[in-house]
C-alpha cells in the first residue's frame, strides 16, 4: 500500500493505519532504534512509541515521505531513551562513540542558544550537505543520522573500514570549518 | 550548543538526503513485534480510558544479562558487560582475573502508576528477625533485611515500575527456572552456599527478589509466603521527622491538577557531617506523572557562602547545566527571595544564609507549570 493511502487512514483516524505502518516500516524503524539502543527490548519500545507519536502527529502533519518522517521520530525517541537510560553513564554503544566524534565539530557553537541562531545554523548545515560529494554525505548520514557502525557502513557501500573512518574524519573537519566560515566561532 | 544538540540538528537533515543515505541493512526484530503493543496503542487511540484493563497483560519483565568483572593486575576493579567492554589485562598471578556473573533487571513495560504494596514474606526462617526496612522512597522499591544471631542476612527486594534496580550475581553454580506460586522466576545457586531467587508478577507489575547467605534457608518457601501484610514502618522513619525539624517542612502551595503528595523521606544532620536532606514525591496516579522535590544542606567546597554563589550552588544541582558547563538553555529564577536557575525540567535555588539548596524536577509537566510549583514552595508553620 502506498504512503499516501496510509497517511489518509491516519487522517480518517482509522486504526488500520498503525498496523499498516508496522507492516511496511516496522523493520526499518527497528533498525534505527537498535543501532542507537543496542538492546532488543528497548528498540521495540522505541518503535512502539514511534507508532503512537505518528498517530498523535498525523494530522495535522501530512508527511510527504512517510519513511523519513517515521525514521526521524524513531531516531529522536531512541536517542532520548538512550540518554535517559544507562548508556550515558557507562559509555559504549554507537551513540556514545558518535557523540565523541562530533565533539570536534561543536568547538565554536557554545553560544548557540537563540532559536533564530539555531535556524541559521540549520541553513548552514543544509548548505554544507548540499555541497558534499554524494559518497561523503551518505557515509556521514549513515553514521550520524542512522547511527550505523563503521563496519556496517563499510559493508553497505563496499568500502574498507579505514576508508569509512577517513571519510568521516574529513567530513567532520569540513563541517567544523564551514561553521567557522559562517561565523560560528 | 553541545554534541547532543548537534546530534539533534543532524536529525533535522532534509528528507531527501536521509533517504539517499538509507537502505539500512535492516535488523530483524527478535520476534514479530508488538501484537500486544498494537492492542495497547489501539486501546489508547480508541480512547478507552483505563490502561489497567484487559488490554494490558504484562506490566513488568525480568531481564538477565551476562556480565564480567575484570580484575587488572593493579587490583582495580573494572566492570564490563554488553554495553561496555574493557580490554583484558595480562597477569601471571594465579588469582582469577575475571569474574563471570549475571545481572537481573526489572523492566517496566507499561506507563501506569503502580503504588508500592505491602507485600513481603509472611514466613521467616527460624532464627531470623526483620532488622531493616527501607524508606518508601525512592517510590518504587522497598528493601528488607532479615538477620540471625550469627550475622547472616536474608535480603528481600520489592520493585515496581522501573527504578533502575539491578541485582548482580556472581559465582553461579546453577541457574534454574522456577515458579513461585505459579509466577515465573529464576533461582541461582552460588558458590559458598549463597542463593538468589528473583520472580515477577506480570499482571500486577511487581518484581521480587530474595537472597540468602546460608544454604539452610528454604528460600522457595519464604518466597511463596510473600503476600500482603500489615504496613511496615521504615527503620529510619524517625530520621525523616528529625530532618523535617532540622531543615524545615517545605511544601508547594500549588500542584498541577491530579497531583498529590505520595511519599516523604529525610535524613538529619549526623554528628561531624554537613549533609542532611528531605525528599518529597508528588504523583498523578491516573496519568503516571511525577514531580520530585528535594532540599538539602550544602556547603561549597571552600566552606564559604556568598550571595552571588547561590547561582553556583543551584547550578551544581542541575545535571544538564553542570554537565554542559552552562550551555543547556536555562534562565534565572527567584523563589521566595532566593536566587536560582531553571532548565526545562529542573529548577534549583539556594538559601546561602541557611546553607540549603532546593531542587524540583519533573519530565511530566511543562516548564511553566514546574516554575509555578517552585514559586509556590513555602515553609509550613
Amino acid at each position: 500500500m502506498d504512503d499516501k493511502t496510509i497517511v489518509e487512514l491516519y487522517f480518517l483516524r482509522n486504526e488500520d493505519a498503525i498496523g499498516l505502518t508496522e507492516e511496511k516500516y516496522g523493520p526499518y524503524c527497528y533498525s534505527i532504534a537498535y543501532n542507537i539502543l543496542s538492546n532488543r527490548e528497548d528498540a521495540q519500545e522505541s518503535v512502539s512509541d514511534t507508532y503512537l507519536a505518528a498517530w498523535n502527529a498525523i494530522p495535522p502533519r501530512r508527511p510527504s515521505v512517510l519513511s523519513a518522517f517515521l525514521g526521524k521520530l524513531t531516531r529522536h525517541i531512541s536517542i532520548d531513551r538512550w540518554r535517559q537510560r544507562t548508556a550515558a553513564k557507562r559509555g559504549g554503544g554507537e551513540v556514545a562513540v558518535a557523540l565523541e566524534e562530533l565533539s570536534e565539530c561543536v568547538a565554536g557553537l557554545q553560544n548557540i542558544e537563540l532559536e533564530y541562531e539555531r535556524k541559521e545554523l540549520m541553513k548552514a548545515y543544509t548548505r554544507f550537505l548540499k555541497e558534499l560529494p554524494a559518497a561523503e554525505r551518505r557515509v556521514f548520514l549513515s553514521r550520524y543520522w542512522y547511527m550505523e557502525s563503521i563496519e556496517a557502513i563499510a559493508t553497505k557501500f563496499g568500502f574498507s573500514q579505514s576508508k569509512v573512518k577517513m571519510l568521516l574524519q574529513r567530513t567532520r573537519i569540513k563541517l567544523r570549518l564551514r561553521f567557522e566560515e559562517e561565523g560560528y566561532k | 550548543m553541545n554534541t547532543y544538540d548537534l546530534l539533534e540538528l543532524i536529525g533535522d537533515t532534509p528528507e531527501e538526503y536521509v533517504l539517499d543515505a538509507g537502505g539500512l541493512g535492516q535488523q530483524t526484530p527478535a520476534k514479530k513485534p508488538m501484537g500486544k503493543k498494537l492492542l495497547l496503542i489501539a486501546a489508547i487511540v480508541a480512547a478507552t480510558a483505563l490502561l489497567m484493563g484487559s488490554a494490558i497483560t504484562r506490566l513488568i519483565a525480568l531481564r538477565t544479562e551476562k556480565i564480567t568483572v575484570q580484575m587488572p593486575s593493579n587490583g582495580d576493579e573494572q566492570l564490563s558487560g554488553p554495553e561496555n567492554t574493557t580490554a583484558a589485562t595480562e597477569t601471571t598471578s594465579s588469582i582469577p582475573t575475571a569474574y563471570e556473573g549475571e545481572r537481573i533487571t526489572f523492566d517496566e513495560v507499561h506507563n501506569v502508576f503502580i503504588a508500592l504494596p505491602n507485600y513481603y514474606p509472611q514466613q521467616i526462617p527460624d532464627g531470623y528477625t526483620m532488622t531493616f526496612v527501607s524508606n518508601d522512597a525512592p517510590l518504587q522499591e522497598r528493601v528488607i533485611y532479615y538477620e540471625n544471631a550469627a550475622g547472616h542476612r536474608i535480603t528481600y527486594w520489592l520493585i515496581v515500575g522501573n527504578p533502575g534496580t539491578s541485582i548482580e550475581i556472581y559465582g553461579i553454580e546453577q541457574k534454574t527456572g522456577v515458579k513461585v506460586n505459579g509466577l515465573p522466576g529464576v533461582l541461582y545457586d552460588q558458590r559458598g552456599g549463597m542463593r538468589t531467587l528473583a520472580w515477577i508478577d506480570e499482571k500486577q507489575g511487581y518484581g521480587f527478589a530474595l537472597r540468602a547467605e546460608e544454604d539452610t534457608v528454604d528460600l522457595l518457601a519464604m518466597a511463596q509466603s510473600t503476600a500482603e501484610g500489615a504496613p511496615l514502618k521504615p527503620t529510619h522513619s524517625d530520621k525523616t521527622l528529625q530532618a523535617l525539624a532540622e531543615l524545615g517542612d517545605f511544601s508547594p502551595g500549588y500542584l498541577p491538577e491530579g497531583f498529590e503528595e505520595y511519599a516523604v523521606a529525610g535524613y538529619p544532620l549526623m554528628e561531624g557531617s554537613w549533609y542532611s536532606y528531605v525528599r518529597k514525591w508528588y504523583v498523578n496516579r491516573e496519568e503516571n506523572k511525577l514531580i520530585y522535590f528535594e532540599y538539602e544542606t550544602y556547603k561549597l567546597p571552600n566552606g564559604a557562602w556568598a550571595g552571588s554563589e547561590a547561582k553556583t550552588a543551584s547550578a551544581a544541582f542541575i545535571p544538564d547545566y553542570h554537565r554542559t558547563n552552562g550551555q543547556v538553555p536555562h534562565k534565572q529564577i527567584q523563589v521566595d527571595g532566593m536566587l536560582g536557575l531553571m532548565t526545562d525540567r529542573h529548577a534549583a535555588w539556594a538559601d546561602p544564609e541557611k546553607d540549603r539548596v532546593f531542587h524540583l524536577y519533573s519530565k511530566d509537566v511543562s516548564p511553566e507549570e514546574l516554575l509555578k510549583v517552585a514559586q509556590s514552595i513555602r515553609e509550613n508553620p
